[in-house]
């Protein structure tokens, strides 16, 4: 890159790696594994810096970049046993939040797609529309995955025993 | 769950506090980016193997034992274009690539394949300067496909299913069956050395450099000397003979713009490519009005406003004394299982 692109580069991950780094903690789980995946989005990012910049919305193909990226990291052999690729069971205690509503481990016994979808709509307050561009799939495909997702974290709620929790799984039913 | 709940949730899960400080270094971001450019697919595979979970910055470039920033002096008159007809001027780039390719020819013979082989690529890089921990990767030798490269190995083993060898995934058969005359060599290259067709000279002279980065022990010695002669016919090509961290080395250069030559070294020792690099050969005008207008800076970095300074500031101006300050070698090892 020349200079000037690579100033708009610095430019342009600093002000989004904060946002990166928030996202990518919600879809791994980690905070770690977060860091180094925003690292090897922005890289590259910026390999791909003069098409990107030109686009009306880079943001959305960085987005498109941290899933695939976070995606590819689950197919890692070294990594795929910390994968639920279904809701286990047993209910789900959280001991160290007793006060809160911990959302990370629910969010960690959601299938990939489920959880990005969560993800992008929810946090990143994507639209449908939108989301499905991320992920490559229809609007329809996003519709369902969030169906089931919020579905499998209802699930999650009823087994769960905190009293906030309870009192959100009471909320949920009455809406 | 409610929406809006699931928002806040959200939200209140990804705190400061749960991410702790951010471990995302731009500089070394910048300095990957920077050497992922050059190494294109090279890199791609590199990343995908060994940036997560390991060190960020994955060397692209392997180092050599010491180093500080290199000058280096290009001989004025190398180019491929050149006559070599008159007497007592410095060789050309022509006669050089023909003197080395014939050095070539009379290089080490590939080993005998074997099935289910490897080959480790250690790769010790200087980058501006400073030398990195070396990075290590693995390709099957049939077809130079990664190893663990996550989705970029299932693409390359779908690619490899549909088209069989080609450069860019060779084996050891198809490199015996292949003419080694560099015009034939170079439509092989251009066909099947990038992932689309090769549009242009750059390309070639990647996909050779990313060839030779990941495969040159299974490379059969004429088929080396081929493709030096192939970097020979690419515009723009020098070839002149380099000092790089104290070694004495053949180098191929190849110009990526105004400002970076990037080079292929052949170790005269083995006969065998040994490492790569790039040349600063010119910089930016260094004057008060090209000096961008400081946005916003951090103890790392500086963000800077440049679309105050005039175009002509991006014009290059050439180095009295190129600046060779990333390069690296590359050690190939095949491992039968």
């Amino acid at each position: 890159l020349r200079r000037t692109d690579e100033d708009d580069f610095r430019a342009f991950a600093t002000a989004r790696i904060p946002a990166m780094r928030r996202s990518a903690y919600l879809l791994c789980g980690d905070a770690h594994l977060a860091d180094d995946l925003v690292s090897v989005v922005l890289i590259k990012l910026y390999r791909r810096w003069r098409r990107v910049a030109s686009f009306d919305h880079p943001e959305a193909y960085v987005r498109r970049i941290l899933v695939t990226t976070w995606r590819d990291e689950l197919r890692r052999p070294w990594r795929r046993e910390q994968v639920a690729a279904a809701i286990p069971d047993r209910p789900m205690y959280d001991t160290d939040q007793s006060d809160r509503f911990a959302l990370m481990p629910l969010l960690a016994r959601l299938t990939p797609k489920r959880r990005a979808v969560l993800v992008l709509r929810f946090f990143e307050d994507l639209s449908v529309e939108q989301t499905a561009n991320i992920m490559r799939c229809s609007p329809g495909t996003v519709k369902t995955h969030t169906h089931r997702a919020l579905a499998d974290l209802r699930e999650q709620i009823a087994h769960a025993k905190t009293p906030v929790q309870v009192a959100i799984a009471d909320l949920e039913e009455q809406t | 769950v409610n929406n809006d709940t699931l928002r806040q949730l959200l939200a209140e899960s990804a705190t400061d506090e749960a991410l702790g400080p951010s471990r995302v270094n731009l500089d070394r971001i910048v300095v990957a980016g920077r050497r992922s450019l050059i190494m294109r697919r090279a890199a791609i595979g590199l990343v995908a193997v060994g940036v997560l979970g390991a060190s960020l910055a994955v060397p692209l470039w392997v180092r050599g034992p010491t180093t500080a920033p290199q000058q280096v002096t290009i001989p004025a008159a190398t180019t491929a274009t050149d006559d070599p007809a008159h007497t007592g001027a410095p060789a050309t780039t022509a006669e050089l690539i023909e003197a080395w390719a014939l050095e070539l020819e009379s290089g080490p013979t590939a080993p005998a394949s074997s099935p289910g082989q490897t080959i480790t690529v250690t790769v010790h890089s200087v980058l501006d300067g400073e030398p990195t921990e070396p990075g290590r990767f693995s390709v099957e030798r049939e077809g130079l496909m990664l190893v663990d490269g996550g989705e970029f190995s299932i693409e390359q083993r779908d690619r490899f299913a549909q088209t069989g060898p080609t450069f860019l995934m060779p084996t050891a058969e198809w490199f015996s069956g292949l003419d080694t005359h560099p015009e034939s060599l170079l439509q092989v290259i251009k066909a099947g050395g990038c992932w689309v067709p090769c549009a242009n000279d750059y390309q070639v002279f990647g996909a050779i450099a990313d060839l030779l980065r990941m495969g040159d022990i299974t490379v059969p010695p004429t088929v080396r000397a081929g493709l030096m002669r192939v970097l020979g016919s690419l515009d723009g090509t020098t070839a002149y003979e380099a000092t790089v961290d104290g070694r004495e080395l053949w180098a191929i250069g190849f110009p990526e713009g105004p400002f970076t030559v990037l080079e292929l070294y052949f170790d005269p020792a083995t006969k065998r490519y040994t490492g790569s690099g790039a040349l600063t050969v010119a910089t930016t005008p260094d004057l008060p009005e090209c000096t961008p207008r400081v946005i916003v800076s951090t103890d790392t970095h500086q963000n800077l406003d440049r679309s105050s300074v005039p175009e002509w500031c991006n014009s290059a101006i050439p180095l009295p004394q190129p600046v060779r300050n990333n390069y690296g070698f590359t050690q190939q090892a095949l491992v039968t299982p």
